[in-house]
């Protein structure tokens, strides 16, 4: 069995793979968490890491730190086994937060840096710079206890991004902020992004993977479901259209099926189409064109993530969709 | 820096800021001088008041004249201790207590005081005395005899003496060094030594034997002169009958030497460190428990080992935690030091002979090394039941017994070293290594051979090893699994954790 590193490097991708996963299951007390799972992640964009709750994300996160260790299956980091070597390259923003209470928010992030590795002064500088970017500047010698919530996640991304890492995972980052601070943070997402920083996010809000993820893993019960571009996920789903028309468009080629959804005016009705799968909206137009087929309205309905993840990952056993990748 | 260290640091640092470490730190020092406060001011004056009505008239200068001498005879026995101490040779007819203390006899307390009593032996102690030597202070008088209070009837028999005499036997009464308690009232008849006529005693309720006694004693004495003189005696042999004493020589061991002393003195440095160090973990133990338990409940340990190992965490606690206990006991330490230059005395008498006990650096350094050995594993233990415990409720489950199976023994094995540091209990619990730390340290001031020290600190030091085995293993099984409710076996069992 190829690993997805070498399965990237065959298919001709000279792109390095900051993260590699090969075959990695974790069982717990016989229960299995993470099973067979292999993926890989190239270097610079952001990588989203999708699955439902309980699916095994924070697991599969907790392995590429080395807080948990793989039953089975090998994991490289930045092309070196899972392990703390390399803590300064590495941020992660944890699902669970919670910070030491007593601790100022500029000794927070200090502490931080310095647990990975960083030399003091260095620390401080890129505290108090991160702080500043934050909005924290005011409260960067208030305990973290005076702190309300909002700020307080803040601290923790400022933490897990004072050694401006090259690997930027984090774990559920929008879980419990407000829209204001979901925005700030996918601002901080996109600007690690563009500095060079390849970012992991695992998240089961697909509006915040649709916004920012290039490429995506979706996984259910532990198992990979999708790997690939959000155009490719997409893809998985037949597409749909609204039209209004004088006839039934069931007998335009590549479409499935054809339901009326009311009547307009003058014996025009409006129909939602649904289309074969690998037919694309573009063909059934054309076909209107060339068999003068009379049309009053013509609409693409572009598959949501939220549909692909319905799709593949919540009415279908895994087993049936796994088989589905890219 | 290395994490360890820095996770070190942030503890001490996290321990420190708190007002229960504040609070805990000063408790001591505070206990102790409360305690030297309110004994002073609060325990009742030393000495108690005697009464004697004597309607014969020769009884009652006779008593107190056995008062005074018995209470020259005890200054006397404390200026020789004094002398003996701060090796002051007085010359002169009264000087008897230049030889030390021991048992003087009435003769010389009579020739001290013929040669000025207590004031010529202070005017000599202040010529000859060293330089650092305190004053002599002379010890209270224990009985002080006093005229009738005003109000007492003591012309009307003893039924009227006695029943004036009650509302002052419930109460101080004045005497020449103030009020002192009245502790017992003596009537003697005029006709006393007749057949049948006795003399009336009335106590505030709580006899005091030795007085009761000195004035029977007196009493007899002079009823035996007189019986003596009736039967035919002459006056001269009466008088030499009367001064004879059984001859005694009573040995004093110097201050300190003796065994039961000696015991005390060469054990209260190592027992008082064991104590230390029972106290001090106890305190500390807590706190390092409060916070892995607030860190577990806070869900901050994810963030922690993104950064750094389990086992670098464990140790970086570790060390906190001992460096806060350490600190702990250092501050107590001066503060006693300091106490005990301040007062005087208890370094010549006390600190000296007990830092004599442990003088050889082999002992001193079985001391320390018992010391920290004793704070590292019970540290791990508190850690352990940290990493087990998600709430204080939990902890409080295991501290419980944990608590008591540290302190029963440890009382067991302080008293029994005080009794005798090689009885058995002692020995055996040297060799179990959660009680050798207390049983050895308490024991080394009194001499333990060498082969009980080494045997003992090796397998003190094995089972350290093998604890810190299994602490890590419940840490790195336990540190993530917060609400879940694992028993201990089970996460010895399991090996999940980097």
């Amino acid at each position: 069995m190829r690993g997805a590193a070498q399965e990237a490097v065959l298919a001709g991708e000279a792109q390095l793979s900051v993260l590699v996963l090969n075959g990695v299951t974790k069982r717990f007390d016989g229960f299995t968490a993470v099973d067979n799972l292999s993926f890989d992640v190239p270097e610079n964009g952001i990588f989203g890491f999708l699955g439902a709750n309980g699916a095994g994300k924070t697991t599969t996160l907790r392995m590429v730190l080395d807080i948990l260790r793989p039953t089975s299956g090998t994991i490289q980091v930045l092309g070196q086994p899972a392990g703390r070597r390399g803590g300064g390259e590495i941020g992660f923003l944890p699902e669970e937060r919670g910070l030491y209470r007593q601790m100022t928010v500029l000794e927070t992030v200090v502490y931080f840096g310095r647990l990975k590795g960083m030399a003091a002064n260095a620390a401080t500088t890129s505290a108090e710079n991160l702080i500043e970017r934050f909005g924290l500047a005011p409260f960067a010698r208030r305990k973290v206890e005076q702190l309300s919530k909002g700020m307080a996640q803040k601290v923790q991304l400022a933490a897990a991004l004072v050694t401006a890492p090259r690997l930027l995972i984090l774990d559920e980052p929008f879980a419990g902020l407000d829209p204001v601070n979901q925005s700030v943070l996918e601002d901080v997402v996109l600007e690690r992004a563009k500095a060079g920083s390849t970012v992991v996010f695992s998240t089961h809000v697909m509006q915040h993977a649709e916004r920012l993820c290039d490429r995506l893993l979706l996984i259910a019960r532990g198992r990979k479901v999708f790997q690939g571009s959000q155009q490719d996920a997409r893809a998985q789903l037949p597409a749909r259209l609204s039209l209004t028309a004088r006839d039934n468009p069931a007998r335009l080629p590549g479409v499935e099926h054809a339901e009326p959804t009311g009547c307009a005016d003058e014996g025009w009705t409006d129909w939602k189409i649904v289309l074969s799968p690998g037919v694309e909206a573009g063909s059934v137009l054309e076909a209107c064109t060339r068999d003068g087929f009379a049309l009053r309205r013509f609409e693409t309905h572009r598959a949501s993530l939220h549909d692909v993840f319905l799709h593949l990952a919540g009415g279908q056993p895994v087993g049936d969709a796994s088989e589905v990748q890219s | 820096m290395n994490a360890t260290w820095l996770v070190a640091v942030r503890e001490f640092r996290q321990i420190c800021a708190t007002r229960s470490f504040w609070l805990t730190l000063l408790m001591l020092p505070i206990a102790i001088v409360l305690s030297q406060v309110s004994a002073r001011l609060f325990a009742p004056p030393p000495g108690v008041a005697i009464v004697v009505v004597d309607d014969s008239g020769r009884y009652g200068p006779m008593i107190q004249r056995r008062i005074a001498l018995d209470r020259d005879r005890q200054v006397l026995n404390e200026l020789g201790t004094y002398a003996q101490r701060w090796k002051i040779k007085p010359t002169g007819e009264g000087a008897v207590w230049g030889a030390g203390p021991k048992l003087f006899t009435p003769g010389e307390a009579q020739a001290f005081e013929a040669a000025g009593g207590l004031a010529a032996a202070q005017t000599q102690i202040a010529r000859l005395k060293p330089a650092s030597a305190p004053d002599f202070r002379p010890p209270a008088a224990g009985f002080i005899p006093i005229s009738a209070p005003p109000g007492v009837i003591v012309n009307q028999g003893p039924e009227a003496f006695g029943t004036s005499l009650k509302p002052y036997l419930l109460k101080d009464v004045v005497t020449p060094v103030g009020p002192r308690q009245l502790a017992l009232g003596v009537y003697i008849p005029a006709n006393f030594g007749s057949p049948g006529v006795v003399v009336r005693m009335w106590t505030n309720g709580r006899p005091n034997v030795e007085l009761v006694e000195t004035v029977r004693q007196e009493l007899s004495g002079a009823m035996r002169a007189h019986a003596l003189q009736s039967a035919g005696v002459n006056m001269a042999a009466l008088a030499s009958i009367q001064t004879i004493n059984a001859p005694v020589s009573l040995t004093a061991p110097p201050a300190g030497s003796g065994t039961r002393e000696r015991l005390m003195l060469h054990s209260a440095l190592p027992l008082a460190l064991a104590y230390l160090l029972l106290i001090s973990i106890m305190t500390s133990g807590s706190w390092m428990l409060q916070g892995l338990i607030e860190e577990r409940s806070n869900k901050l340990l994810e963030s922690v080992l993104a950064c750094i190992t389990p086992d670098q965490l464990l140790y970086g606690k570790l060390i906190g935690m001992v460096a806060v206990g350490l600190l702990m006991i250092t501050a107590w330490l001066a503060f006693a030091i300091s106490a005990a230059f301040s007062v005087q005395g208890v370094v010549a008498d006390f600190l000296r002979p007990a830092l004599v006990s442990i003088s050889s650096p082999w002992i001193a350094a079985a001391l320390i090394y018992y010391f920290l050995a004793g704070y590292v594993m019970l540290s791990m233990m508190f850690l352990a039941v940290g990493a087990v415990s998600d709430s204080m409720r939990d902890a409080q489950g295991y501290m419980m017994p944990l608590v008591l199976m540290l302190t029963i023994p440890f009382v067991a094995i302080a008293s029994s070293v005080l009794q005798n540091p090689d009885g058995p209990l002692p020995r055996v619990m040297s060799w179990i290594p959660i009680y050798a730390p207390f049983a050895m340290m308490a024991r080394l001031g009194s001499g333990v051979p060498a082969y009980e020290v080494i045997g003992s600190g090796v397998i003190l030091a094995a089972f350290i090893g093998f604890e810190l085995v299994l602490l890590s293993r419940i840490f790195r099984s336990s540190l993530l699994q917060a609400g879940q409710s694992l028993g201990l076996l089970s996460l010895l069992r399991k090996r999940a954790v980097a």
